[in-house]
């Protein structure tokens, strides 16, 4: 114990001696003892220990004694601010040595989903816990990413590297056909609604999982995709201050293997001087040989001068405080980080505070505070076709991209590329960063505020008001100027500006029950009462045409040249829930919970709906020894839960534009929510003191998916209606297994594995087969599996030839494709009427996923990785695909190769395909990935300012190794905002993930 | 215990208020049927979105340039909008035949077909519906009922119009129609939609002549006012009647006397156009007119220049730009031409050269310049014009010569064209060709009813696979 502790217990004893608790009256003999922490039998100062069910009571002294007058069968109860409370039965002894836990330490303690604080070891159902030492080896940029690897089950992709998006998060097989996967966040209790970006990981105590239906259906008709509760820190365990003063540095980059290449050869003729040669029509003359194997007259580099190294930092300084009656927690996080290319404006900087309180206002009544603003402002390119990184992959080495503009002198010659004379004509990709000025700013305000009161030692009513406040602001300019007037959307400049505004406010009453009837039986009851209300508003006015150069204010909008937007959205949801938890002598364990909901987003017709679960476990080795098994639980649960339908979905509506009302959707009355039913059986095991093993089988359904169905059009005009039509069913296996291989004086290694495969399939769908996501790349398909490729399949065998095509014709070549000897192109699978045949290409569905996080620690040197490994699985790039066409992706270059393996350029002409979603683009997206590293060294008892503390200095990378077969840069990829983000990889030209390696500095004193 | 129970009722009382709260929400952006038809007075914009859905159905790249390429007037091989599909062509080297339309619910390209089919419906629906809520609004001014059953008419003309030219058959209707009670088996052929949609297209004009005035405001830039309405809603009715033949023979069929008698009272003199604003209101011209988009197809250059050679030769020719300029002086290399010489083609070789040109459409070139901004012409005075002359060359009617020369010598300088003429007809449809290059589908239906489509290109679009599947009706295509 340190100086200033002992200091500070010393004033708490003196403060508890000034001012006494009650003093009991009676006559009765004198109990005396001791309190305690836990682990070094530190003595805590200025604990109450009170007689349960009266308001008799002491405070422990200096030493952490207390005497008071009791009676045999009185029951003790010891509490302590940042303790878990106990209870001690006064027996025949007069005195008794009470050790507290600390709450930093109620790892195994679960709250989300329960009827009420609920030992782990006790809980019925699965639920993924990460503590803070884990989450703090690595701190990730936002919360979502402090998942990651860390939980069986949970799949977290960060499929863009664009700064400032979280990563996103799915928890075994997907729920909806249509959208998101994300599961119900919640973050001190707060319904989180808008992104997890805002949410510095470094507040964050830690993180509770539930994973399915099953274990969520406390939650109701938002919880079909588990729920994520994340618990920050609270004020200090101990009396007194603590400040911890955290910052990183360091740079953010593409490693060399991965950056991103283009063909240095093409298949055009070059002069007697090497430069091309022109034809009457004074385009290039192709190549009679059709082999792209000629140089170039000149190579410019231009993809360094694209993707440039860039620094990033973040800060934290955190004030953890404990007082007499409360504590507190003040957190402030900067981050900055500026990606990979190289333009001021671009990057993402986050500012963000965090107010924890909690109050003993009298020893029945606690006041709990959570407060939470943030700010950012992120600067982010276009994406995907016709982007920068579209353009800079399109542009052949002989364009020189860092020329300036002959017609104004500015940087970067906007058409370096089609004065070259080269057949396509996109513009500069660096003129486009310089010149789309791109702003998104955000702010979000979140609290939490609760009132929880004692009514009895087993009442207890709390009642918890909570906001999530977010406004968006997004503004793109261009100014005057723009000087490819063939894309004139620019030509005289452009402004845009989108506000959205989201304001949700939640009123929860709670009513729980917690008594042992008897020795033997524990009741445990919850009845609750939620009340929804939320509101989103956004506007949107442009201008294609601006007055005054320079100025970015839509009053510089030339007149008719604006257009406007808006719209508003009202959701409102109530509901009652009820939980009965029993637990027979500590083995026999069952649950049972029944919620109701209404919610605004149902049909009139349907406007309520039940949810329900039950669940029980058998901890085995409470009834049987089982030689070297310290726990055995089996456990089964069985719940559901939903997912709500789109705000539109139950309306008839007319789109207005314009003041114009045109046809849109007819209305549906009986639309319900997705609703999703899980199975799941499991069990834990603990051998010795030491392995801790976790399996889970899941099998879920989710029925009722809101999908647009065709209707006919001729009568009505409306061309769909959104009916409950189809159902997404997934099977899952999963374990954590936790070794803890060295324990002895100084050296620590622990070892934790987290393996899960998923299979999801279409198991009903009642419409026709469509089409969905990026590309349209996907079919949703009765009996398929969700995130099946489907499109054009190259043969591989001469088998698959049509009876049209002559098998004399016809050879396999190198790459394993038929190819048709007079054209030497590929050949396609083809229809009865000829048409290439759309078939099932590729699954993203990978074999399996598991991650193995390690903490190592010799003396004051710790280690800790993370690495994740992903088996199997496909994604599909349109970046090669594209780049093809242009002739212009890396394998099409045949300088170096065999003479019996060159291909004329007409053969990738042929696997582009139009674009259309084929077999040759379909890649493995395997991986094995070191996601985090941490190697650390800490300086203790450090004399800083006159204190004593600890300094630790760290190396920190994050995503710095990669093993894959794939051709991009990264086989996790999605397109954001476009499709399922966890399900649907697909590479189209977005913002490559990056290495960061930085050091770190912390302080604590 | 009283604090107890009092907590208790705090929390009853609590739970009470908050169940009161209504789970009742309107939807604030997207108005149902019953509001957006509550009020005469908003019966105008439920009129106008119809405007605009038949606007967004058309005009648009989808099918505008799917058409273009189908009837080998402009030409591209990039795969949007279907526009490879429909152009490319087998052995021999660009003559040989069509595939038929992939029509199926994942065909890549569908919405070719699925978006005007949607949009049309949308369009002659809610016209329906607006003659049916002025039928039953009974205090409602006859004059003002008139002006609005003149406008719903107009509109489910041209949405049954276009529907008889675009599509094989069609679900028909009107105001009396029982609509729950259709099924598959009352679809009509394209005839008898053409049939009705010219029935609609008198109910306007006799609605219109009886209104006091008219003021439609649709089509942005454009007011129309009750003569106007009249001229146009005659100009449509020969369109169809003209362009809704599928073969030489059913040209020849027409009733050329009513073309002619009809096309005086239609828009001879002005263009029904409207005004782009980079926006909402765009035409396909902002892409038929890009070159690195599309080209004027070789077949045209052919008929302008017989020495340029049609299908474009695999080895490439020596440029024309100065030879198809002599021959018609719409072509040249500035920008006030309205064909412009271009030179290469970008498009991808593998795909067939027979899909290069030289040359691209430059009548709005300022509107794509302009960011999709400035007058496009929805119908031009041009193409009545020009089935007056065709009407009354079939007729053996002097005066059709004269219609032609406007244009032909106007802006062409070619020789006159007399009404002796052998091959008068031909001078009509190059110019039909020519002038009419931007008014969507024209182009294709011209070759149609003179069977000059390419070998086994499709006549007319079937109806979508989704569409047939709402009936639980079999698939099926057109055209290969």
């Amino acid at each position: 114990m340190t100086e200033r502790l002992l200091l500070c217990r010393s004033l708490v004893s003196l403060l508890f001696v000034l001012v006494p608790l009650e003093y009991a009256s009676s006559q009765q003999r004198l109990i005396s003892g001791t309190v305690t922490e836990v682990g070094g039998g530190i003595p805590l100062p200025g604990a109450s220990v009170v007689i349960q069910d009266t308001s008799t009571g002491v405070s422990t002294d200096f030493d952490g004694n207390f005497s008071i007058q009791a009676e045999t069968g009185d029951v003790l109860v010891v509490s302590y601010i940042g303790f878990q409370d106990q209870t001690v039965v006064v027996g025949e002894a007069d005195n008794y040595n009470v050790i507290l836990v600390l709450d930093s330490e109620l790892d195994e303690v679960v709250l989300t989903g329960v009827a009420g604080r609920t030992d782990l070891r006790k809980v019925s159902f699965s639920v993924g816990k990460v503590s803070e030492e884990i989450l703090q080896q690595v701190p990730a940029v936002n919360a979502a990413n402090a998942l990651r690897g860390k939980v069986a089950g949970v799949t977290v992709v960060q499929g863009t590297g664009l700064p400032g998006v979280a990563s996103n998060i799915r928890i075994r097989g997907g729920s909806s056909l249509t959208g998101s996967q994300a599961p119900l966040i919640l973050l001190d209790g707060v319904i989180l609604d808008g992104s997890l970006a805002d949410i510095p990981s470094e507040d964050i105590q830690d993180i509770e999982v539930l994973k399915g239906s099953a274990a969520a259906s406390f939650y109701g008709s938002r919880a079909a995709n588990g729920v994520v509760q994340i618990f920050t820190k609270r004020g200090s365990s101990k009396l007194g201050t603590s400040i911890r003063i955290r910052g990183e540095y360091g740079n953010t980059y593409i490693p060399e293997a991965r950056l991103p290449s283009i063909a240095q050869h093409h298949n055009y003729k070059l002069d007697a001087s090497g430069n091309f040669e022109l034809g009457t029509n004074g385009g290039y003359v192709l190549d009679e040989d059709g082999i792209i194997d000629n140089p170039f007259p000149v190579y410019y580099d231009n993809l360094s001068l694209f993707f440039v190294p860039q620094d990033t930092h973040t800060q934290n300084v955190s004030l953890s405080s404990r007082s007499e009656n409360s504590r507190s927690y003040i957190s402030f996080t900067n981050l900055s980080q500026s990606g990979i290319l190289d333009f001021d404006h671009f990057g993402y900087d986050r500012q963000s505070l965090r107010v924890n309180h909690d109050i003993s206002i009298s020893e029945k009544l606690e006041l709990s505070t959570s407060t939470f603003i943030s700010a950012s402002t992120g600067n982010e390119p276009a994406l995907g076709a016709g982007s920068p990184f579209y353009t800079l992959l399109f542009t052949p080495p002989h364009a020189d991209l860092s020329a300036s503009n002959d017609e104004d002198g500015s940087p970067y010659n906007w058409n370096a590329q089609s004065e070259t004379g080269w057949p396509s004509t996109e513009t500069n990709a660096l003129y486009t960063l310089d010149n789309e000025i791109f702003e998104n700013r955000r702010q979000r305000v979140t609290g939490n505020y609760k009132l929880s009161y004692d009514i009895t030692d087993y009442l207890n009513i709390e009642g918890a008001y909570s906001l999530d406040y977010l406004t968006t602001d997004f503004d793109f300019f261009v100014d005057k100027g723009w000087l490819n007037t063939e894309n004139s959307a620019y030509t005289n400049g452009y402004i845009q500006r989108s506000r959205y505004k989201s304001r949700k406010d939640n009123f929860q009453v709670t009513l729980s029950f917690d008594q042992n009837v008897n020795e033997e039986l524990n009741i445990k009851a919850k009845l609750s009462y939620f009340y929804d209300d939320r509101h989103t508003h956004s506007v949107f006015a442009q201008g294609s045409s601006i007055g005054i150069t320079g100025l970015n204010d839509l009053n510089n909008v030339v007149a008719d040249e604006e257009g406007v937007g808006s719209s508003r959205f009202d959701f409102v949801e109530k509901s009652y829930s009820g939980l009965l938890a029993l637990d027979y002598k500590d083995r026999y364990i069952i649950d049972f919970l029944l919620r109701r909901d209404g919610n605004s987003l149902f049909g009139p017709d349907v406007r309520e709906q039940n949810f329900y679960r039950i669940s029980g476990a058998y901890r085995v080795t409470e009834d049987f020894d089982i030689p070297g098994i310290e726990e055995l639980k089996l456990r089964a649960s069985y719940g559901t839960a939903g997912l709500l339908p789109p705000f539109t979905a139950q309306y008839e509506t007319y789109d207005v534009s314009q003041g114009k009302a045109s046809k849109s959707t007819i209305g549906n009355r009986e639309l319900g929510p997705f609703y999703s039913a899980e199975l799941e059986i499991g069990t834990n095991i603990q051998v010795g003191s030491n392995i801790f093993f976790e399996y889970n089988y899941a099998e879920k359904a989710t029925e009722g998916q809101v999908l647009p169905v065709d209707i006919p059009v001729e009568i009505g005009g409306f061309p769909f209606q959104w009916r409950n039509a189809g159902t997404l069913t997934s099977y899952t296996n999963e374990f954590a297994l936790t070794i803890n291989l060295l324990n002895r004086e100084g050296l620590f290694l622990d070892t934790t594995f987290s393996f899960q495969s998923t299979n999801q399939f279409v198991s009903k769908l009642e419409k026709p087969e469509y089409q969905i996501g990026p590309g349209s790349a996907f079919i949703i398909e009765e009996g398929k599996n969700f995130g099946t490729f489907q499109g054009s399949k190259v043969l591989t065998s001469l088998d698959e030839l049509a009876p049209s095509q002559d098998p004399a014709k016809h050879v396999i070549n190198d790459e394993g494709y038929v190819i048709n000897t007079d054209t030497g192109n590929p050949v396609f699978l083809l229809d009865e009427n000829g048409n290439q045949a759309e078939v099932p290409i590729g699954d993203i569905n990978p074999d399996f996923q598991l991650a193995l996080n390690s903490t190592f620690r010799y003396g004051n040197f710790s280690a800790y990785i993370l690495w994740d490994w992903k088996q199997g699985g496909n994604v599909y790039t349109q970046t090669k695909q594209w780049t093809y066409r242009e002739l212009l992706h890396p394998e099409v270059d045949q300088s170096g190769k065999p003479e019996d393996q060159k291909k004329k350029a007409g053969y990738y002409s042929a696997l582009y395909n139009v674009n259309n979603t084929t077999s040759h683009f379909v890649e493995d997206a395997s991986y094995l990935k070191l996601r985090e590293l941490n190697l650390s060294y800490t300086f203790k008892n450090v004399n800083f300012l006159n204190r004593t503390g600890n300094i630790k200095v760290s190396l920190i990378g994050r995503n710095i190794l990669q093993i894959d077969n794939y051709s991009g840069v990264d086989p996790e990829v999605t397109v954001p905002g476009n499709g399922d983000q966890t399900n649907f990889f697909f590479d189209g030209f977005g913002y490559p993930t990056y290495t960061t390696l930085t050091g770190g500095l912390e302080i604590i004193f | 215990m009283k604090n107890k129970i009092q907590t208790l009722i705090i929390f009853c009382i609590a739970l009470f208020i908050f169940s009161c709260d209504s789970l009742d929400v309107e939807n604030q952006n997207e108005p149902e049927t019953e509001r957006v038809l509550s009020t005469p007075e908003d019966y105008g914009s439920a009129l106008d979105g119809a405007a605009f859905s038949w606007f967004n159905g058309l005009f648009k790249a989808t099918p505008a340039m799917t058409l273009l390429v189908a009837a080998d007037v402009g030409s591209s091989s990039w795969g949007n909008f279907g526009m490879r599909d429909v152009g490319t062509k087998g052995a021999p080297y660009g003559l040989g035949p069509h595939n038929a339309i992939n029509n199926t619910v994942i065909y890549s390209y569908r919405s070719f077909l699925e978006v005007p089919y949607s949009a049309l419906y949308a369009t002659t629906t809610s016209a329906n519906d607006i003659v049916i809520a002025v039928k039953n609004s009974e205090n409602l001014d006859s004059d003002i009922a008139n002006q609005y059953n003149a406008y719903a008419y107009f509109l489910r003309g041209i949405g049954f119009g276009y529907l008889g030219l675009l599509f094989d058959k069609a679900l028909i209707f009107d105001e009396d129609t029982d609509l729950e009670s259709l099924t598959y088996e009352d679809f009509v052929t394209y005839s008898q939609v053409t049939e009705q949609a010219i029935k609609d297209l008198n109910s306007a004009i006799e609605y219109a002549t009886l209104a006091s005035s008219i003021e439609i405001k649709a089509f942005n830039g454009a007011t129309i006012n009750k003569e106007q309405l009249i001229q146009i809603a005659n100009g449509y009715a020969i369109k169809f009647i003209v362009q809704s033949a599928r073969t030489v023979a059913e040209t020849s069929a027409i009733n050329w006397q009513t073309v002619a008698s009809r096309s005086e009272n239609a828009n001879l003199e002005n263009d029904f156009s409207a005004v782009g604003d980079g926006q909402t209101w765009w035409t396909h011209s902002f892409y038929s007119t890009n070159p690195g988009w599309m080209r004027v197809d070789q077949k045209i250059i052919n008929s302008v220049n017989p020495s340029s050679p049609y299908p474009y030769p695999e080895a490439g020719y020596v440029s024309d730009e100065a030879e198809v300029a002599a021959q018609d002086a719409r072509f040249g290399s500035t920008p006030d031409h309205q064909f412009r010489f271009a030179g290469a083609a970008p498009f991808r070789a593998n795909r067939g050269i027979y899909f290069y040109s030289s040359w691209k459409f430059n009548e709005h070139d300022v509107f794509r310049l302009n960011g999709a901004r400035g007058p496009f012409p929805i119908l031009k005075a041009r193409e009545a014009k020009l089935y007056r002359a065709e009407a009354l060359a079939r007729l053996g009617i002097p005066g059709a010569a004269e219609i032609v020369n406007e244009t032909r010598v106007g802006k062409g300088q070619k020789e006159p064209a007399t009404d002796s003429d052998p091959d008068l007809l031909d001078k009509i449809f190059y110019e039909r060709y020519l002038e009419l290059y931007d008014t969507p589908g024209t182009g294709f239906f011209d070759r149609r009813r003179t069977d000059d489509l390419g070998d086994k290109q499709f006549l007319h679009f079937p109806i979508p696979a989704r569409n047939l599947n709402t009936w639980e009706a079999e698939l099926y295509t057109t055209g290969g």
